[in-house]
């Protein structure tokens, strides 16, 4: 049952990482490298506002989703004038430098050592004890992200996300400004990854450089392409798929070296297969091979 | 009176010169035309008005604003929209929702609106969109743009631009490739609204709809402003038909 729960809690975190990074691939039609990072700044900052100045976990998440905030609007600033195989690339730059910090601000974020006895977490009276609490906990808090990215990607503001998507040439015809809508979806994408980071802090009670790598990025980037981006349920479905699926090599009995390795071709030939004959991902709206952008 | 200006516009695509110090004058509350010759610098002259390429010389301005440092968006914040030759529109948007996204200052694209904010506006515009798809004579249907004709989507680029109550609207070759009956509804339109005021700035190679609909005719060869003035006196002076006919 333990184990159990363990899958879904790392469900719902994964699939909360993967919903924030729709906000940008779906709904902005801006492919990104970042979320391991912005997953690590919230973690970090959460951890360290907990384990530092030992603030209650309200207050910690608050901490980290205002870091990630903070820093998807620096980026933004640098990335302004950047579209396309640029923008992926300097996210990817982004990436990097993120996960050297992680490793080389030792003063902050105890270097490859990390940072140990994070708090578990708690919203106000309820206090996650057992792995129930804290599967219901996260499950609610992927709720709440869904809700909130459906709410802004549902009206007007999803609307021009949707408009600089296909053509930023008519939203700035239309007197939008195609910057601050870019920051609005970074920020948006940047918090609701700091919140799953959160979670994962709070929730192993360790963390260290190796959880918020460019291969995390790579990951949450991989469930959305395999879920199908620009809808809610697509990250939850990639997520779950790239979740679960490897788990089920645990009961072939194969060595935990052989098993990682098998995950590895099993990410590259979904991708592969999908790309080929399902581009838009299992319940995608959008094509990644940018057949249906006109 | 005049109600945008632009004066010494020099434009060069490498050495190409696209716009050779040209000045032009588009009077407040008229259809002015803008005719001449394929390369004659008609779209790149839409293009510095509108912001989207900027001049290396000259500016334009209205009522006193210098538009030329102005970026495309504030420009059409301004009141000043557009449309291009080929429709720009979102294609996996209804004509209902493009509309609706023309619509200027929309609270709910802001960050906080769109999380707790109220959707009145929302309805208001709804409701003036499905005026204007009336005005333009469009049923909205839920077709994707995709599925429309390019006469409906050259109709809608036009409707989009009436979303914003422009002081200016610019239309680039709104008539190529449309139909009679997308001929019709757009004169019609376009005539509206020059009763309600709007200032027209027309591109088009089509003299008959250009001695049809428009007050005054600017001609542009090679980037220079040939004449302007009265489109009757313009389209009877021989320094049209020598540009025409490339001499």
């Amino acid at each position: 049952m333990i184990y159990i729960l363990h899958i879904a809690i790392l469900v719902a975190i994964y699939s909360i990482l993967a919903m924030s990074l729709d906000v940008l691939v779906g709904h902005s039609g801006l492919l990104s490298l970042t979320q391991g990072a912005f997953f690590g700044i919230g973690a970090y900052a959460s951890a360290q506002a907990t384990v530092i100045y030992h603030l209650p976990f309200i207050m910690s998440l608050m901490v980290g989703m205002i870091a990630a905030w903070f820093f998807s609007v620096v980026l933004a600033l640098f990335t302004a004038r950047l579209k396309g195989d640029f923008y992926f690339i300097a996210t990817f730059a982004f990436q990097l430098l993120i996960s050297y910090a992680f490793v080389d601000l030792t003063r902050i974020t105890g270097g490859p050592l990390g940072i140990v006895d994070i708090r578990p977490y708690a919203f106000f009276w309820m206090s996650a004890v057992s792995q129930l609490d804290f599967a219901v906990m996260a499950g609610l808090c992927a709720v709440i992200v869904a809700l909130v990215i459906r709410r802004i990607t549902a009206g007007p503001l999803g609307r021009a996300l949707h408009c600089i998507r296909e053509d930023d040439v008519i939203s700035s015809g239309y007197g939008k400004n195609v910057f601050l809508l870019r920051l609005r979806a970074m920020a948006v994408s940047a918090v609701s990854a700091a919140i799953a980071g959160v979670l994962y802090a709070h929730y192993v009670t360790f963390i260290d450089p190796s959880s918020f790598t460019f291969s995390e990025s790579v990951l949450v980037l991989a469930m959305v392409v395999i879920g199908g981006s620009g809808s809610v349920w697509g990250p939850v479905v990639g997520a779950s798929t790239l979740i679960l699926l490897p788990e089920l090599l645990r009961f072939v009995g194969l060595s935990s070296s052989t098993a990682s390795m098998l995950r590895q071709i099993m990410y590259g030939s979904a991708l592969i297969g999908l790309m080929l004959w399902r581009s838009q991902g299992l319940i995608g709206k959008y094509d990644f091979r940018g057949d249906d952008r006109v | 009176m005049y109600r945008l200006k632009c004066h010494s516009l020099t434009v060069s695509f490498g050495g190409n010169v696209a716009l050779d110090n040209c000045a032009v004058e588009f009077t407040s509350g008229s259809i002015s035309a803008v005719i001449g010759p394929n390369g004659a610098g008609k779209t790149t002259l839409v293009n510095v008005i509108s912001g989207y390429v900027k001049p290396s010389n000259g500016e334009c301005e209205m009522e006193g604003v210098v538009l030329s440092r102005l970026h495309p968006y504030q420009i059409a914040r301004l009141g000043i929209r557009r449309t291009f030759q080929v429709p720009r529109l979102v294609k996996r948007f209804d004509a209902l929702e493009n509309l609706l996204l023309a619509f200027p200052d929309q609270n709910a694209e802001r960050l906080a609106w769109a999380l707790i904010g109220s959707s009145q506006q929302e309805g208001r515009n709804r409701q003036k969109a499905l005026h204007i798809l009336d005005e333009i004579g469009i049923v909205p249907d839920g077709r994707l743009v995709a599925a429309m004709s390019f006469g409906e989507q050259k109709l809608l680029s036009v409707g989009c631009c009436l979303a914003a109550d422009p002081q200016i609207i610019i239309l680039d070759e709104p008539f190529a490739g449309a139909d009679l009956q997308v001929r019709t509804k757009l004169l019609a339109c376009l005539r509206r609204q020059r009763i309600n005021g709007k200032t027209l700035v027309l591109i088009e190679h089509d003299m008959s709809v250009v001695r049809d609909i428009s007050d005054e005719v600017a001609v542009l060869s090679k980037g220079k402003l040939v004449c302007q003035g009265p489109t009757e006196e313009v389209m009877a002076s021989s320094e049209v038909l020598n540009v025409f006919a490339g001499r």
